[in-house]
Order: structure tokens, then C-alpha cells, then sequence
């Protein structure tokens, strides 16, 4: 018996902390601890098979991750989800586990949550709204085969912003998946406000496909 | 929560994960529930702390009881310790975030005299001068423990109170004895006279040394009469009773040994002359197999790793191995765990327990011949024959096993250049054992790596009379040992010398050694485990500007009837033991093991009463119809 399962799972508190090379590690163990008996690949070194639909930055917070996995006994879902949320650590929770309704390659946009402190936000927030107008932002991209030039326009939607006394709050869409990935940080990064930001925090909120449903 | 200031920092430094806690099988408390609270502080990286079992025993025996909490501690990197300084981050445990400042103990563990200097600097990164004489409050106390504690002279001017051997009764009666005092407002002087009645604690500002003219010491004094003279090492007697945790802290970032380990036994009965922990951990005891295997699925199910390691000095020596292996395998290979046997011995590998463990393990082999001819092997006690490494190899090749590892020293009493060139004789040897055999792995070459330390002379050991060879003689070996290996199926690495020089003078030093770990502390020195960090000049330099001589305390030998700077504390056994078998060495003689018969260790008095290994072993036999 074995049923490939996708299993979505938040990621807060100090757990953005642990990188995602430690994050394989930690669910094999999480898995273990729960008494759940899993698919491991065949070969010299065996180990639980697992796959990210899409690994998130060290310190950013996420609230839909996922990842691919193949149990090997008849257990219902939600008892997988109960028994893995008994054994988890602090930071990461189980939401949902499911079938894999999609493919990983449907994904094409994420939304983050952008918080930003600052010594002065009403002039930083002016600043990065004007930045996020323009026409056209070109940045370099550093990839595999070296650094190339990246239009970010078309991109990226601004879904909200504001802020309060102390930081500027940002809502983004981003182009993401297996084709074109923007990291949020790229986009601060060449912004002209990027040197007045103290501290960001960043949080993942939705994972979507080209219509902008949920991915499943 | 993470405190502001620590996480606007995080992501500027390697490895944040380190630094934040959180990890399964951590524990939280209440701060405002607990009477003690305790930071178990390691004096090197997390990756190297979270590797060691100590700690953990420790740790889960702290926090079995309800009101006390204690917390992890370790070493910052120096990209985090630069941003600590630069914010104004006071070191803190990574459980509460607290820092460690306000604690009732810090609490090191002495596991290699190279992290001395670590622990100076974890004390001036909690904002706690790093003398004891400048701490005048009754919290925090600082404490150490560990093997390095049996000579914990260099440190005595920094640690209030040092735990002589084990530690799982006494930092329970230490720590009860501080809630009381806490209670009856005492000062930190009424603690520490106090504490130091308690068996196997030793407070050091409560001993004077006197030295002679010629630098060596002349007595060493309790300055009341209601403390002991000599402080005896605790032990416990029963390991099957002993406490053990059925959780681990499961880290996040991959420590260096990522694995549940089980304790099997405690002490070894060989007696390598060499070994300070074959000595120090006398006498020999062991659990059983039904205890180990209980624990171990326990700690497999808590933790959820994929390996546990049985753990010991020599795990083969356990009487029930082979039931052992069979009960553990039975749950282990159906839930894919790898047990792994890292202190294996070359002399009593049988094919038996070679086959049970091959079903696991696939790595490389290694053994620890140490010397490398008969007539050092017998030098130093290690009773292995050169037809039996031959054997062990054979036996290896046939397994499928292509590489094998020899661990050799350098700079052994009594050695000459034919037992320096009998190392790379012995590695051929096994080379060309391995192409004469007709049916050897297929399709591959061996290799043979040599791995050669320079020798530490340690207290505690039947050389500890000895001198450590110089830095140009080492430096000479190495280079005739390089150039006696001929083949290149033989690799060969060397111990840098200079690290083993300073380990020496740590090991074997006196109370005027304090000045000379905070100077070299002042001048940089932290983390020097790590050979990118180590600076010998500081160490040098620091024993010249104070004028110390580096070689009365490394390169002299010293007379049997000469106080040691540890002589005040007893590991259970006697000098007497040691210069006999000092004596022995010279005379090539070897010792039998505590199995085989009693050498009169006086180890045994630690039992009270108890039977020692030698007749504890027969009984073994006599119920397995073997005797
Ligand atoms: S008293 Fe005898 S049996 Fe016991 S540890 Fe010492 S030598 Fe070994």
C-alpha cells in the first residue's frame, strides 16, 4: 500500500530559523517520532523521500508550505496530520494533509507579507511607493550561469500598503514557480529605501496558481 | 519569543539556527515556578556541544526535577560573538532567551584542555568578571565537571567549585544545597565551605599551595579542618539503576555526531597506559542488555533519529554484546535505524559480531593500534598482537571493506625510530595482505590511512611521570615516518605537534597556569579546538611574559615521590598502582585486564563494598556455564 500525500505546513516563531537542508532532516525525524511509516528511496543511502514545492528563504515565515511525500499504510489523513502536529516543534504546524490534486509546476504566484521597520516610515513608505510605480526596474539576477539583467516589471503586484510609527507594511504578489522566481528580496534590495530599513520580516502567505487558486 | 535586538541579528551570522533554541525535546518551564536555575554551558560550538552526552544526561537530569531548569549554553561563533559585543547581546540560554548573568550556576563541562580559554570568554560574554574572587554573590556559582576536571588546577582561579567524577548525585546535592542557602540568606563563602563537606566537590579557594624553590609543590592544604584533604571522585555503583533520558534535544543544525546514543557501560578494563579515561572512569561497570535495549528503542522512538550509537570507552567489552546486537536488530533494521559501534577493539572483533554489524554499517573501518611494533604495543598496555590487527583486517577485507583506518601516537615513553618506521611497516603489510588475498574485493584498491597524534603524557595514567617529547622531535618523527611510507595506498596525517605541546602543559600544569589562560584568553585566544582559530603565539607568548618555563611543566620527567598538582584528588587509583605500572612499562611487560585479573588498582574501594570486574566477571561465566 502506498499513497503519495501533500502535506501543508506552517512555518513561524523561531522555526524560519532552521535552513531548509535542516528542514529534511527534521521532518524524516518528525515522521519517526510520529510512529508513521514512510517511503524511503532504494539505493546505498536511503532516506525518506520528500519533495518541496518550493523551499522558502532562511528567516522568512510561511503559512501554506508544502511538500510531497509517500505513505505506506493505510492511515487516514487526518489522523496523519494529528499524529505529526503531536510531534512537531514549536514554530511548525500541520494545517493539512491531502492528495496531490496539482503539479508543482502550476504555480506561478506568492503572496508575502512584508513588514519593515524603519527610523521613518511615512518618508521610506513614500519613497517605496513611488519605486514600486515605475515602468520599468531592472535588476541583476545572480543564477547558475552567472548574472543576468531582469525586468521585474509585470512581475509583481502591490496588493497593499501602508504604515504605522514604526515600520511600512507591504502585501506583494510575486511571479514564482519552477520558470521565474522573485525573491522579495530582490526587489528591496534595489530599492532606493533598502539602506533606512532596520529589520524585515518577511512572511509567505498564499501559494497560487495562474488563475490565482490556491495551490492543492 | 526571540528578543528584538538578538533577532535584527540573526540573519547577519552563519548557521542562525545555533542560536535560537526551540528544538524538539528542549524543555521550557515557567521561570516564576523554578527555585534553580542552571546553564549547562559547553565551552565550544553548538555542532560540538550538541554531540556530547554528558550534556545530555545532564540536562535531563536537571530538569527530571520539577523546580529546577536548566538551560543550553555554547560557544558563539566569532561572527556572532563580534555582533554580541558590537549589541551589547549578553550570552543567554537558548531555552528562555534569559541571560545567563542572573542564573544560580554556570555549569561547564572540561572536555579537552583546548577549550580552557573558551570558558573565560563565555563568562565575559555573559558580563561576569571571569575571577572568581571579583563574583562575590551567592548566584551565579560557576562550576565545572568532566574529564579535564581531574587536573583543574589552570582553572582555579576562575571556576568556584569543580565535581570530581560523575555527576548524576552530586549536582542534584550541590544544587539543593544552594536552595537552601538561598533561603537562609547565606553568603557565598558559607556556600561554598558548605559545599565543600559534600563528597566530590572540590572548592579550590579553599586549598593553599605552597611550592619549593625549585618550582615544584611542596604541599597543598585545606584552609579549614572540617574539609577534606583528599577529595574522592563520586561514582555510581549500579548502572542498571543509574539515570538515564529517555529524550534527547533533537538539534536542527547537524551537530557532529547527529544520532541517539545509549550509554553501555562506564570505565574500561584495559588499562592502556596511555588512556587517562581508562583510568580516571575505574572501575569498570556495565548495564545490561535488557536495560541498554529498553533504553535505546526508547530513545529512538523519542527522538526520531536513524542511527543510535552504543556508547562506551569499549563497547566490545560489554559481557552481553552479542545478545545485545541480536535483541537490538531485531526492532532496528525493519524501522531502517543504523546502529553504529564507534569504540570497537582490533582483539576481540569476532566474525560473529563483525557479520551482525556489517548488516548496518557500510562506512570504513577503524582501529587503534597506537603503536607500531609489538615491543611499544606492550610499552603501553595495548594488548593487541600483530597477528590479530592482520586478522581483524582479513576478516574486513572479506566483509567487502576496502578502506581501513589505523590510529597510531607519536612521542610514546621508551619509543625509537624502529617503532616510529614499524608504523608504516605494519601499514604495508596490510596492503600487501590485502593483494595477496585471492578473494578480495573486486575491482578496487585499498587504502590505509594512518591517522599519528603526538602523545600527551596525562595525570591519572602510569605516565604521568613522563616527558613529552619536543616540538623538534615530533617534528623529526613525522618527518621519518613520512618518508618511510613508500606506497601510495598508504595516506598519512599527522597531528599538528604544537596543539599536543600546549594540551600538555594545560594537562599537567599548577595554580600559576591561571595567569597564563587569561592572558592568552586577552590576547585572543577562544574556540582553539578548531585549528583555524589557534594561535600558538598566544600561548607561547603568554608563558614567556609571565616567565614561565613551558618545559618544567612539558618536557621534564618527574620523580615518582614528587607532589603532583592534582595529588589532592583521588580517581580511585592509588600512585602506588601508577608507579608500578610505570615500571612495568619500562620493562616492556604488559598488565592483564580487569577481566582477565586484578591488578590492585584500589579502584574497587569506590564500590562499597561492591565486587570489582575481576570477580565480577567470574560470577558472569559461572552463570553462562563458561567458567
Ligand atoms: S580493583 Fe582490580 S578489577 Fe577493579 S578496576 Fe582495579 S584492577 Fe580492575
Amino acid at each position: 500500500m502506498q499513497r503519495n500525500i501533500r502535506i501543508f505546513f506552517e512555518k513561524t516563531g523561531r522555526a524560519k530559523y532552521i535552513s531548509h537542508l535542516d528542514m529534511t532532516r527534521c521532518w524524516t525525524r518528525t515522521f519517526n517520532r510520529a510512529g508513521l511509516p514512510m517511503w524511503y528511496t532504494e539505493g546505498f543511502n536511503p532516506h525518506l523521500y520528500m519533495t518541496f514545492a518550493l523551499p522558502l528563504s532562511l528567516g522568512f515565515e510561511g503559512l501554506c508550505e508544502s511538500f510531497d511525500a509517500r505513505l505506506i499504510a493505510d492511515i487516514p489523513l487526518d489522523e496523519v496530520k494529528e499524529r505529526l502536529n503531536q510531534v512537531l516543534p514549536t514554530g511548525l504546524q500541520i494545517s493539512r494533509v491531502a492528495d496531490q490534486k496539482m503539479n508543482a509546476r502550476e504555480i506561478k504566484w506568492a503572496d508575502y507579507e512584508l513588514c519593515l521597520e524603519c527610523e521613518n516610515p511615512k518618508s521610506v513608505h513614500e519613497k517605496l511607493t513611488e519605486f514600486l510605480n515605475r515602468d520599468s526596474i531592472v535588476v541583476e539576477k545572480r543564477t547558475k550561469k552567472g548574472v543576468k539583467d531582469m525586468e521585474l516589471n509585470g512581475l509583481y503586484t502591490v496588493l497593499e500598503s501602508s504604515f504605522d510609527e514604526t515600520s511600512v507594511l507591504l502585501k506583494l504578489r510575486l511571479a514564482t514557480g519552477v520558470e521565474t522566481n522573485v525573491n522579495p528580496m530582490l526587489l528591496l534590495e534595489n530599492s532606493p529605501v533598502y539602506a533606512e530599513i532596520l529589520q524585515t520580516s518577511v512572511r509567505r502567505t498564499a501559494v497560487l496558481t495562474a488563475d490565482l487558486n490556491n495551490f492543492e | 519569543m526571540i528578543p528584538k535586538k538578538l533577532e535584527r541579528n540573526l540573519l547577519k551570522v552563519q548557521k542562525p539556527g545555533r542560536y535560537i533554541g526551540g528544538e524538539p525535546g528542549s524543555v521550557h518551564k515557567d521561570k516564576t515556578k523554578v527555585d534553580e536555575r542552571i546553564a549547562f554551558c559547553f565551552p565550544d560550538m553548538y555542532e560540538v556541544g550538541m554531540s556530547h552526552l554528558g550534556m545530555k544526561i545532564l540536562y535531563s537530569l536537571y530538569n527530571s526535577r520539577e523546580n529546577f531548569w536548566c538551560e543550553r549554553v555554547f560557544a558563539p561563533d566569532v561572527d556572532m560573538e563580534d555582533v554580541m559585543r558590537s549589541e551589547g547581546i549578553l550570552l543567554y540560554g537558548l531555552e528562555s532567551f534569559d541571560p545567563i548573568k542572573d542564573f544560580d550556576f554556570i555549569a561547564f563541562t572540561l572536555q579537552y584542555e583546548m577549550s580552557y580559554t573558551g570558558v573565560l570568554n563565555m563568562l565575559d560574554l555573559a558580563g561576569l568578571p571571569v575571577r572568581a574572587s571579583e563574583r562575590k554573590e551567592l548566584s551565579p556559582i560557576v562550576i565545572a565537571g568532566g574529564p579535564c576536571a581531574c587536573n583543574p588546577e589552570p582553572l582555579t582561579a576562575f571556576v568556584d567549585l569543580f565535581l570530581i567524577g560523575e555527576g548524576e548525585e552530586v549536582n542534584l546535592e550541590i544544587t539543593e544545597l544552594h536552595l537552601k542557602a538561598k533561603n537562609e540568606g547565606w553568603s557565598k563563602e558559607q556556600y561554598l565551605h558548605e559545599a565543600a563537606k559534600i563528597p566530590g566537590v572540590y572548592v579550590p579557594s579553599l586549598y593553599d599551595v605552597t611550592y619549593h624553590e625549585d618550582g615544584t609543590i611542596k604541599a597543598v592544604t585545606p584552609i579549614y579542618d572540617d574539609i577534606p584533604e583528599k577529595i574522592t571522585k563520586r561514582i555510581i555503583v549500579d548502572m542498571d539503576k543509574v539515570f538515564y533520558p529517555d529524550k534527547f534535544v533533537v538539534p536542527f543544525v547537524e551537530p557532529v555526531h547527529d544520532r541517539a546514543m545509549v550509554e553501555v557501560l562506564r570505565g574500561c578494563i584495559r588499562g592502556c597506559r596511555f588512556c587517562q579515561a581508562g583510568f580516571i572512569y575505574r572501575p569498570f561497570r556495565e548495564k545490561r542488555a535488557e536495560t541498554i535495549d529498553k533504553c535505546g528503542k526508547a530513545l529512538c522512538d523519542s527522538t526520531g533519529y536513524n542511527e543510535i550509537s552504543l556508547t562506551s570507552l569499549s563497547t566490545s567489552d560489554l559481557s552481553e554484546i552479542e545478545p545485545l546486537l541480536d535483541k537490538m536488530l531485531t526492532w532496528s533494521q525493519e524501522r531502517k535505524i543504523n546502529l553504529s559501534l564507534p569504540s570497537l577493539r582490533v582483539d576481540n572483533f569476532s566474525e560473529a559480531l563483525l557479520e551482525k554489524i556489517a548488516k548496518v554499517r557500510k562506512s570504513g573501518l577503524t582501529f587503534a593500534p597506537e603503536g607500531g611494533t609489538q615491543r611499544i604495543r606492550d610499552v603501553i598496555n595495548k594488548n593487541v598482537s600483530e597477528e590479530e590487527i592482520m586478522n581483524t583486517c582479513r576478516t574486513a577485507f572479506e566483509g567487502g571493506y576496502t578502506n581501513v583506518k589505523l590510529y597510531f601516537m607519536m612521542g610514546l615513553p621508551t619509543e625509537t625510530d624502529d617503532d616510529i618506521r614499524g608504523i608504516a611497516v605494519l601499514a604495508q603489510k596490510i596492503v600487501d595482505m590485502f593483494y595477496a588475498m585471492p578473494n578480495r574485493p573486486k575491482g578496487k584498491g585499498v587504502n590505509v590511512s594512518i591517522s599519528c597524534a603526538c602523545f600527551v603524557p596525562k595525570p591519572f595514567t602510569p605516565f604521568q611521570f613522563e616527558p613529552q617529547d619536543t616540538m623538534e622531535e615530533f617534528d623529526r618523527k613525522q618527518k621519518l615516518l613520512r618518508s618511510s611510507i613508500t606506497t601510495r595506498k598508504v595516506t598519512l596525517s599527522c597531528h599538528d605537534a604544537s596543539t599536543s605541546f600546549v594540551e600538555e602543559i594545560l594537562a599537567k600544569g599548577d595554580r600559576r597556569l591561571c595567569d597564563v589562560v587569561e592572558l592568552a584568553w586577552k590576547k585572543g585566544s577562544r574556540l582553539d579546538g578548531w585549528s583555524e582559530h589557534l594561535d600558538i603565539e598566544r600561548w607561547t607568548g603568554s608563558m614567556k611574559e609571565l616567565g614561565l618555563d613551558a618545559a618544567f611543566y612539558a618536557n621534564r620527567r618527574r620523580a615518582y615521590d614528587e607532589i603532583e598538582p592534582w595529588e589532592h584528588l583521588d580517581y580511585g587509583v592509588s600512585k602506588e598502582f601508577l608507579i608500578r605500572e610505570n615500571k612495568l612499562a619500562h620493562a616492556d611487560t604488559t598488565t592483564p585486564n580487569c577481566k582477565q585479573k586484578c591488578s590492585a588498582c584500589a579502584a574497587n574501594k569506590l564500590l562499597k563494598g561492591e565486587k570489582c570486574v575481576a570477580a565480577k566477571y567470574q560470577d558472569f561465566l559461572r552463570e553462562n556455564g563458561k567458567g
